[in-house]
């Protein structure tokens, strides 16, 4: 039965802040809204480490919380951390000590998992309204970016340039010079300036601005706060940025009306909006104040539309891995072909190999993008795409899961999963046996077009008696595929415990 | 911002003093029954020494640190020093005036006889005497004044006898201490059921020869003096408020001395001496036609509870949720009271029945001045006990409050709730009380606001407006609210309530805005302000820019009031009336025409800095038409007062108005008793 109240505290670079949710008669009611400042970035940005004090002062600040969620009746709270609980090196001795403490365990989310619930979340909100545009989350520690194209997530990056954090780097410099704002934009711009690249040719009609200063740019704005979504014209912003980048914090500060602490990320962040506004041909920007707390007040809420969510999200994953692979000359024919076998495989065999639609998506994105290390060189090219599959950013996707796909892709070919191989031994035993399994199909689905020729007209697959039968209907000659599909079915047959058949059929 | 000169602002202090005459005026209202009038003087006797200890003691301060800038009018400390002194003079004279003439003889009418020691005869004289012997003899400390021993330390308000005694030929002086472990005035029994009346003082003063006997008498006089009692600390040094505010207790009679009374007739020896004794310049003494301390009347009067027909009729609160299910009354309706003409009691019960529900999760309340045996305590403690979260905010710091405070304080963190002593630099305000309770559907927050505190005691006396409500958007402001004060947060999220010290000013400012520019634009403007007092000399400002706009103004303010209504060019749209009669108008509400939809907030903040700046307080939206209807009716009546209302002058002064005839304290009582039961 889904739960009737959730309170959820999100630990950011700046504060903590918890949000208390109630499902009632279907819809989302927030009952409470708490939030107190906590600079944990300063401590990570600066120091790499979280110091003491920050912990006594995080304890005392969740032992509060928790005392609120009691007053409803709440004893399981969801405590997600990012950024700066994430890049710190004494994070899991700070996770131990905050658990003994206050008795709650925080979840550090990685980069990708904390934009992915960003960009699903304003999926949720926008209802597929937006078809060409640019998405920008700025948050305190780092910086989402993704562009979406015929309502797809078709490119999705993460910088670990936050508002908070670029203030804090660029501190040092901020005394010396009056032009601070120019500093900040060429900073930025050193990150993102490939960006523009990627996107060339493409209409990118609307502009999504989400993060931590969104609400208090539409302060600024003159907007109600109380509202998810606003929006002002690409002149209207302009002009603000324009007028407030001369400013010093303190003098933001007293013109507008807000504490010293937000008007030193207010430059930065507003600076970063606008240079990303800029890749789009947006007139206007749209601002969404979303949060990490109602996300997962959400999904606590409502698991099965979160499910829901969560699967249509699917296409988006899909069109990002199809973009990668575009940028790695990918060969499409015989990717789509792989793709199609292995899915025939992975369904058939359904009742035996234990695994779910999640890992059923991990297998389609492998296809897509198990060749991609032919870009770098033909020789050894699964390590290469495993070197290219773990440092991509696919928004939807956990690094974890990523990971997954790596090692799936490193295996397609001769490899064979070994637990003396490095990147294969790090992995849980849960994702060896993904690793294994999935490597296993995409082995015979590989081996089924082994010529990348796509010689095969058409494939059906029959699993029954334990054993599974590939029909195979072509016209030229396939010997070529048979023999791979005889030196890879051994793998598959040891890992699923099942006999395979190759049934050939030649047509006219 | 227009701004406006010195002169059209009436300065806080004479205002205030003003406000004291009003209440003066009711010991001389034949409308008002005698010993209802005695407890009158009695009030304006205790209003004044809180005045001398905090607002004169505050302008000594500045004159100390040779402070010298204007006030709102115009005046320096020194300047108001003055003229408080030369007021506060004429209303003692006064205070002594109404007691000796007119009060005294109209006790006498009615047999209540107040005897000097001279007018007792007989067994009178042989009781008094014997009372001396026994009971007052044996407890008096007389202290002599040498040379060669310290100035003793007098302790603030009491009353002392100083004697001036020939010992071997030499003029000595000697204090007395007035005990306060007998009643200050003494019963005489005059056979079964019949009692005269004697002052304590005088007994002593006729038997002094007995506490210094073989010394000759020369002369002796009562005194009393008043210290200031302001409580200044640096609350971000101290460690633990607690420790800090009963400490401050325990110094409070050491503070500098600011007023020196005595009796009127003392000798010119005994006279010069306690001039030189005390640091007093001439405008701090005031010299008084009969017995010092006007404010023990207060428990004399209502010592005599069974002549009812001396005191006001008695007026039993309506209660119209009697016996009712609160949580259901609520949750079907948003409720007003108007209190004291409608009953306490559901507030009462509405957490008697909150501490015992099963459903109930939390509850979270501000309490700044609570009764001695609150029952509300009670029912807190029992919420505890029963394992609700309760939350209680106490504001350790209600000036004269602070003692009765901490007891129960203590009571409560004993029991098992979350105390939380205030905020610092921040005096916590607002009456608020939030019910969390679970229920099928779900999550029901449960409200209560109020104009007055949670104070079963003088709910019966202080005219205050509750309001209960379950609306949704108020339950997510009010969790803000209690977030913030608890700490929880640093920055409530408001989208209905008004909260100072952030948002008050600012709303006032664009509210009288919006009306301004209705009547630029040819609609009508009007506000309407009830308050205790207007002191914000912006605000005042913002009312003058409006009137001089065309928006018209009234304010019922009962008591300080610094703007001047009716002066050509400034003021010719604004009237300010004051009631003051048998209840304490304590009442804050806001009204805005707003182009016809009336906007309606009630609360706790006054337009004063301090409410508006340097306290937490909640004004809070009336947004039933119904209630709104029936808050407009409470104003109509309100400003149709002609008994005891008086309308402020562009002087400064104000005066009742010709044909006294309508009461609208009582019309209220007459109108709520006609609707609904009695407690």
């Amino acid at each position: 039965m889904a739960k009737f109240q959730t309170a959820v505290i999100d630990i950011g670079s700046s504060n903590i802040r918890m949000k208390i949710f109630e499902n009632k008669k279907s819809k989302i009611k927030q009952l409470e809204h708490i939030e107190l400042p906590l600079y944990l970035g300063h401590d990570t940005f600066k120091h790499k480490e979280i110091s003491f004090e920050k912990v006594d002062r995080l304890c005392e600040i969740l032992t509060s919380y928790k005392k609120l969620a009691n007053d409803y009746g709440i004893n399981k709270i969801s405590i997600y951390a990012t950024t700066a609980f994430r890049e710190a090196l004494n994070k899991d001795y700070v996770i131990e000590l905050v658990k003994l403490r206050t008795g709650l365990e925080v979840i550090v989310l990685d980069d990708l998992e904390e934009k992915t619930f960003i960009y699903k979340e304003i999926k949720r909100i926008v209802k597929g309204k937006v078809k060409n545009g640019v998405i920008a989350y700025v948050g305190s520690g780092s910086l989402g970016v993704s562009f979406v194209e015929k309502g797809k997530i078709k490119y999705s990056q993460n910088i670990r340039i936050g508002s908070l954090k670029l203030s804090e780097i660029l501190e040092p410099i901020q005394e010396y010079t009056k032009k601070f704002h120019v500093i900040v934009e060429q900073y930025i711009n050193t990150y993102i300036d490939v960006l523009g690249d990627l996107i060339k040719g493409n209409k990118q009609n609307d502009f999504i601005a989400t993060g931590k200063e969104i609400s208090l740019i539409a302060k600024l704005f003159g907007e109600n706060i109380n509202k998810t979504q606003f929006k002002i014209s690409k002149t209207a912003y302009n002009t603000l940025y324009n007028t407030i980048k001369k400013l010093t914090p303190e003098q933001i500060s007293n013109s507008y009306n807000i504490s010293t602490d937000l008007a030193e990320t207010l430059v930065p962040s507003m600076a970063m909006f606008k240079i990303l506004m800029d890749f789009s041909n947006a007139d206007s920007f749209v601002g969404y104040d979303i949060s990490l707390c109602d996300f997962i007040g959400f999904k606590n809420l409502h698991p099965n539309l979160y499910r829901q969510l969560d699967q249509d999200f699917y296409d988006d994953i899909i069109n990002q891995a199809r973009h990668a692979a575009l940028r790695f000359n990918y060969d499409k024919p015989h990717a789509n072909a792989l793709l199609s076998h292995s899915l025939l495989i992975f369904d058939a065999i359904k009742n035996i190999h234990g695994l779910n639609q999640r890992h059923r998506l991990l297998l389609r994105v492998s296809c897509i993008l198990h060749d991609s290390g032919k870009y770098i060189n033909l020789n050894a090219h699964t390590t290469h795409s495993f070197n290219i599959i773990s440092n991509l950013e696919i928004a939807g996707l956990s690094m974890e899961e990523l990971e997954v796909i790596a090692n799936i892709a490193k295996y397609h070919a001769d490899l064979l999963p070994d637990k003396s191989d490095y990147t294969y031994a790090k992995l849980s035993f849960k994702n060896k046996m993904v690793v294994s399994k999935l490597s296993a199909i995409i082995k015979l689905g590989d081996a089924l077009d082994e010529s990348h020729l796509q010689k095969l007209i058409n494939t059906k697959v029959d699993f029954s008696d334990n054993i599974l039968k590939i029909y195979t209907f072509f016209k030229e000659d396939i010997t070529l595929e048979e023999w791979a599909f005889n030196n890879k079915e051994v793998f598959f047959n040891n890992v699923f415990g099942i006999k395979t058949l190759l049934i050939k059929e030649r047509i006219i | 911002m227009k701004t406006f000169a010195y002169k059209n602002f009436i300065n806080r202090e004479l205002s205030w003093l003003e406000f004291n005459l009003r209440v003066l005026e009711e010991t001389y209202d034949e409308l008002n029954p005698l010993l209802e009038k005695l407890k009158f003087l009695a009030i304006t006797a205790s209003n004044l020494d809180e005045f001398f200890m905090v607002r004169v003691a505050g302008l000594k301060e500045q004159v100390k640190a040779h402070f010298f800038a204007k006030d709102i009018s115009g005046l320096t400390s020194l300047d108001q020093i003055k003229k408080i002194s030369d007021k506060t003079h004429f209303l003692i004279t006064k205070q002594y005036h109404v007691y000796n003439k007119f009060l005294l003889p109209q006790l006498k009418n009615e047999d209540i006889n107040i005897y000097t020691y001279n007018a007792l005869v007989g067994l009178q004289k042989k009781y008094i005497d014997d009372y001396f012997e026994d009971i007052i003899f044996p407890i008096l400390t007389p202290l002599a004044i040498d040379s060669s021993r310290p100035f003793p330390l007098l302790k603030n308000k009491a009353i002392y006898i100083a004697v001036s005694l020939d010992v071997a030929g030499e003029n000595k002086t000697a204090f007395i201490q007035l005990p306060t472990v007998f009643p200050r005035i003494i019963k005489i029994p005059e056979g079964l059921n019949n009692y005269s009346y004697i002052f304590a003082e005088e007994i002593i003063c006729k038997n002094l020869n007995k506490l210094f006997e073989g010394n000759k008498i020369n002369s002796y006089t009562t005194f009393r003096i008043t210290r200031s009692a302001d409580l200044l600390f640096d609350e971000e040094g101290a460690e633990d408020l607690l420790i800090e505010i009963e400490k401050q207790i325990k110094q409070r009679k050491l503070g500098d001395l600011v007023r020196l009374e005595i009796q009127k007739g003392c000798s010119s020896l005994l006279k010069s001496f306690l001039l030189s004794s005390f640091p007093v310049k001439k405008e701090d003494v005031y010299y008084c036609d009969g017995p010092l301390d006007l404010s023990h009347l207060m428990s004399f009067a209502t010592s005599f509870y069974q002549y009812d027909t001396l005191f006001y009729k008695h007026n039993i609160p309506i209660n119209p949720l009697l016996g009712k299910d609160m949580f259901k009354e609520i949750a079907s309706k948003d409720i007003l009271l108007h209190l004291p003409y409608q009953s306490f009691v559901p507030i009462i019960a509405l957490l008697q029945q909150a501490s015992i529900d099963d459903g109930v999760l939390a509850i979270k309340q501000t309490l700044y001045r609570v009764s001695s045996d609150s029952p509300i305590i009670k029912a807190l403690i029992t919420a505890a006990k029963n394992d609700k979260q309760v939350t209680v905010l106490v504001e350790l710091k209600a000036r004269f409050d602070e003692e009765n405070n901490i007891t129960w304080a203590r009571k409560l963190e004993e029991a098992g709730c979350h105390v939380i002593y205030g905020l610092p630099n921040l005096k916590i305000h607002s009456k608020t009380l939030l019910i969390v309770r679970k229920e099928r559907a779900g999550i029901k927050r449960y409200m209560h606001f109020s104009t007055g505190n949670y104070n079963d005691k003088t709910a019966k006396l202080y005219t205050d407006i509750s309001f209960f409500t379950t609306r949704e958007s108020l339950a997510n402001d009010i969790s803000s609210f209690f977030n913030f004060l608890t700490g929880y947060t640093e920055k409530p999220i408001m989208k209905k309530l008004v909260t100072s010290p952030t948002h008050t000013r600012a709303f006032f400012e664009k509210k009288l805005d919006d009306e301004i520019s209705n009547v630029k634009a040819g609609v009508k403007g009007h506000f309407i302000g009830v308050m205790n007092s207007l002191v914000d000399r912006k605000l005042i400002e913002k009312f003058y820019e409006a009137s001089c706009a065309g928006v018209k103004i009234q304010l019922l303010v009962r008591g300080v009031c610094c703007l001047k209504p009716k002066v050509k060019n400034v003021s010719e749209n604004i009237s300010v009336i004051s009631i003051v009669g048998r209840y304490l108008e304590h009442t804050r509400l806001y009204y805005f025409y707003n182009n016809n939809s009336p906007l309606v907030y009630l609360g706790s903040a006054d337009l004063m800095p301090r409410n508006l700046d340097r306290r937490v307080e909640v004004l809070f939206p009336i947004e039933e038409p119904l209630l709104i209807k029936s808050i407009l009716n409470i104003i109509n009546m309100q400003l149709s007062d002609t008994t005891k209302a008086r309308y402020l002058k562009s002087d400064g002064t104000y005066s009742y108005f010709k044909h006294r005839t309508n009461n609208s304290q009582q019309l209220l009582y007459d109108y709520y008793s006609n609707q609904e039961t009695t407690d």
